[in-house]
């Protein structure tokens, strides 16, 4: 009987609770429906939504909005979340579950834990105090427990920004905007506090080629260009454009846009004005060394720049220096080159140069059955939300497919996956009894998520988050619901 | 013509959403309500996620060039999230933007297929 019961029911692990695997988890459900039996979310953290919560800035909350639609799934009585419960090796001493154990005990296992290390650029002066990531910086006023300490500085004057994301304008526009607009976000206190009494006067945002390659998006830029009390340059001659750009611009309508508003914020380079702070999007620079200040020892003190050209053809330009270079004074670099994936089990046929899981195009994980990636670490750090989601969309309807042939080619060839039988339900949980003690369950999490609206409710803001570990687990694990 | 005056006087419009592969479905919407909630009440594949706040582009549909041109014009920032919408046309706007009124009685709107698109990330 429990066997017949059993027939087509499916078990599925999803490691990371960001939005790749919030997105896949609810696309399985709906696609397999209540042959999904059990959907296992383990993540790291003691709370879900990774970047939606680490990442994305806090003057940005209609963004968070995606987390409706998590909670919906979190409700699904298939799911299951177990925060605080690291898969494989991603920190030392924090593995807790191993990917083979998550094989054994479940149908399928996707993989979805992003990219949560960080690039380097391979520059001399690179470990200089006050030269920090964008993730580190980031994560900090994001109250991201591992990111609290930050170790920079922020009383100088001049920012240098390497790097021309988004990320890179939402880092300019936390250091330039007034404390009292951020003041009403869920920012943390801490970061609000020295954001407040900060010095910062001008932010350079520096990138090796030009605008037509920039690889922030219009909506982003536009934002920082309406920022009170904030003047945005661009050099007039970075938006002198040729006439063979000129038709490459025209053909693309967001390229159109964007110049065009780039156009806008372009000035003469000596026509800043007084009494605002700046923001300087700065083309055809490529940092060569960062130097130490001279009066404050171990610290950077200016970047040396080498002024590129761009070579090859419009869309597929590479920076080559001029052999020129360019040094602009900076109290505080921050190194916004990317996010940066890693494998978190020796058995993963992992990319080390393009630092992505290997996998068929859809998201079947290559030479390993059963096991599956979807979002940043399936594809690299790079897309919005909605690609993100299109992309878990993907390994979902992968994963539903081959249920279904399975299931078609009946019960012998579908052993070990359906049918697996009593031996999988016993590891499972073996498994799920292991980490219980540790595990945050997401009625715990949502006791945390209460405590910081509280908190939040006293300061006048949405939330302020918990930024330590340990107070955060006590929280979920002792708080009364 | 006489339902069409009819279904107006109850605020009642029809919103016409197809798929890239011909299928169709007709729904009942009322006037003033905007396209991804009649989508959302009907279960049509659109989401959206940043709850109709013109921070994502999940809710990209493309219209119908006759019924375009009929469109109140976008403000910017719409057509700042449309940039990154997966399979841009240039008859695409966001679905949370579009509000009904009695004139766009029988729009016609087709959900982008975003499978194809996905090579390019
Ligand atoms: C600074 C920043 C700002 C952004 N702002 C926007 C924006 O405004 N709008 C927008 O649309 N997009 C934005 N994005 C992009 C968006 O955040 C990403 O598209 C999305 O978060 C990618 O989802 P993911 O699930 O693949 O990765 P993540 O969001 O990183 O989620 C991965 C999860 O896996 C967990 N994890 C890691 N290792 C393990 C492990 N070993 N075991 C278990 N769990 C693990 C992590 O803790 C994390 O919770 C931003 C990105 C960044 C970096
Ligand atoms: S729902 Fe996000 S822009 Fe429409």
């Amino acid at each position: 009987m429990a066997g017949l019961l059993r027939r087509g029911a499916r078990q599925i692990a999803v490691v990371g609770g960001g939005p790749s695997g919030f997105y896949t988890a609810q696309y399985l459900l709906k696609y397999l429906g209540g042959s999904l039996q059990q959907l296992d979310m383990f993540e790291r953290l003691p709370a879900p939504y990774g970047l939606v919560r680490y990442g994305v800035a806090p003057d940005h909350p209609e963004v968070k909005n995606c987390i409706a639609q998590f909670e919906a799934v979190a409700e699904n009585p298939a799911f299951r979340f177990f925060g605080n419960v690291p898969v494989g090796d991603t920190l030392p001493g924090q593995q807790s579950v191993k990917l083979e154990e998550l094989r054994e005990a479940y149908d399928a296992v996707v993989l979805s834990y992003g990219t949560i290390r960080e690039r380097r650029l391979g520059v001399p002066g690179e470990d200089l105090g006050n030269v920090i990531s964008a993730r580190e910086f980031v994560g900090w006023y994001n109250g991201h427990p591992e990111h609290q300490q930050l170790p920079a500085d922020l009383h100088g004057k001049n920012v240098v920004i390497v790097g021309q994301g988004n990320v890179a304008l939402d880092c300019a526009r936390m250091l330039l905007a007034d404390p009292s607009y951020l003041r009403k976000t869920d920012i943390t206190e801490t970061a609000l506090q020295h954001l407040h009494s900060s010095g910062i006067q001008r932010v350079s945002v520096v990138g090796r080629r030009g605008p037509i390659e920039a690889a922030f998006t219009i909506k982003e830029l536009r934002e920082l260009t309406k920022l009170s009390g904030v003047a945005c340059h661009v050099d007039k001659h970075h938006v002198d454009f040729t006439q063979d750009e000129r038709d490459y611009i025209k053909a693309t309508r967001r390229i159109t846009r964007m110049m065009k508003l780039l156009a806008d914020v372009a000035v003469a380079p000596d026509t800043h004005a007084d009494g605002v702070k700046h923001c300087d999007i700065q083309f055809f620079l490529s940092p060569k060394e960062f130097r130490e200040s001279t009066d404050n020892g171990g610290r950077v003190g200016e970047v040396v720049f080498n002024v590129m050209k761009l070579e090859g053809d419009i869309g597929r330009r590479r920076a080559v220096p001029t052999g020129q270079e360019r040094t602009l004074p900076a109290d505080l670099v921050i190194k916004s080159i990317g996010y940066q994936g890693h494998s978190i089990d020796p058995a993963l046929p992992y990319d080390p140069t393009r630092n992505v899981i290997r996998h068929d195009g859809v998201g079947r994980v290559s030479g390993l059955d059963g096991v599956y990636c979807s979002g940043w670490i399936k594809n690299g750090p790079a897309g919005i939300i909605a690609t993100t989601m299109v992309d878990a969309n993907n390994t979902a309807r992968a994963i539903a497919d081959d249920f279904s042939d399975a299931n078609a080619a009946g019960p012998t060839a579908a052993a070990g996956s359906g049918d697996g039988g009593d031996d999988r339900d016993d590891k499972r949980e073996q498994l799920v009894n292991r980490i219980a003690p540790q595990a945050v369950s997401f009625e715990q999490w949502k006791k945390l998520e209460a405590w910081e609206r509280q908190q939040g409710k006293q300061l006048g803001k949405p939330a302020e988050k918990c930024t330590d570990a340990e107070q955060m687990l006590h929280i979920c694990h002792n708080a009364p619901s | 013509h006489t339902t069409r005056k009819a279904l107006a006087k109850e605020d009642k419009v029809r919103v016409v959403f197809k798929d890239t592969e011909g299928g169709s479905q007709v729904c009942e919407a009322r006037v003033g309500q905007n396209l991804l909630d009649v989508a959302i009440d009907n279960d049509i594949d659109l989401e959206g996620a940043c709850g109709g706040t013109l921070a994502c582009s999940t809710c990209h549909l493309i219209i119908d060039e006759e019924w375009f041109k009929k469109l109140e014009e976008p403000v910017d920032e719409e057509l700042d999230m449309l940039d990154l919408a997966i399979g841009l046309t240039d008859t695409s706007r966001l679905g949370c933007q579009i509000i009904l009124s009695p004139e766009l009685d029988g729009i016609e709107v087709t959900l982008p297929d975003e499978q194809n698109d996905l090579r390019q990330f």
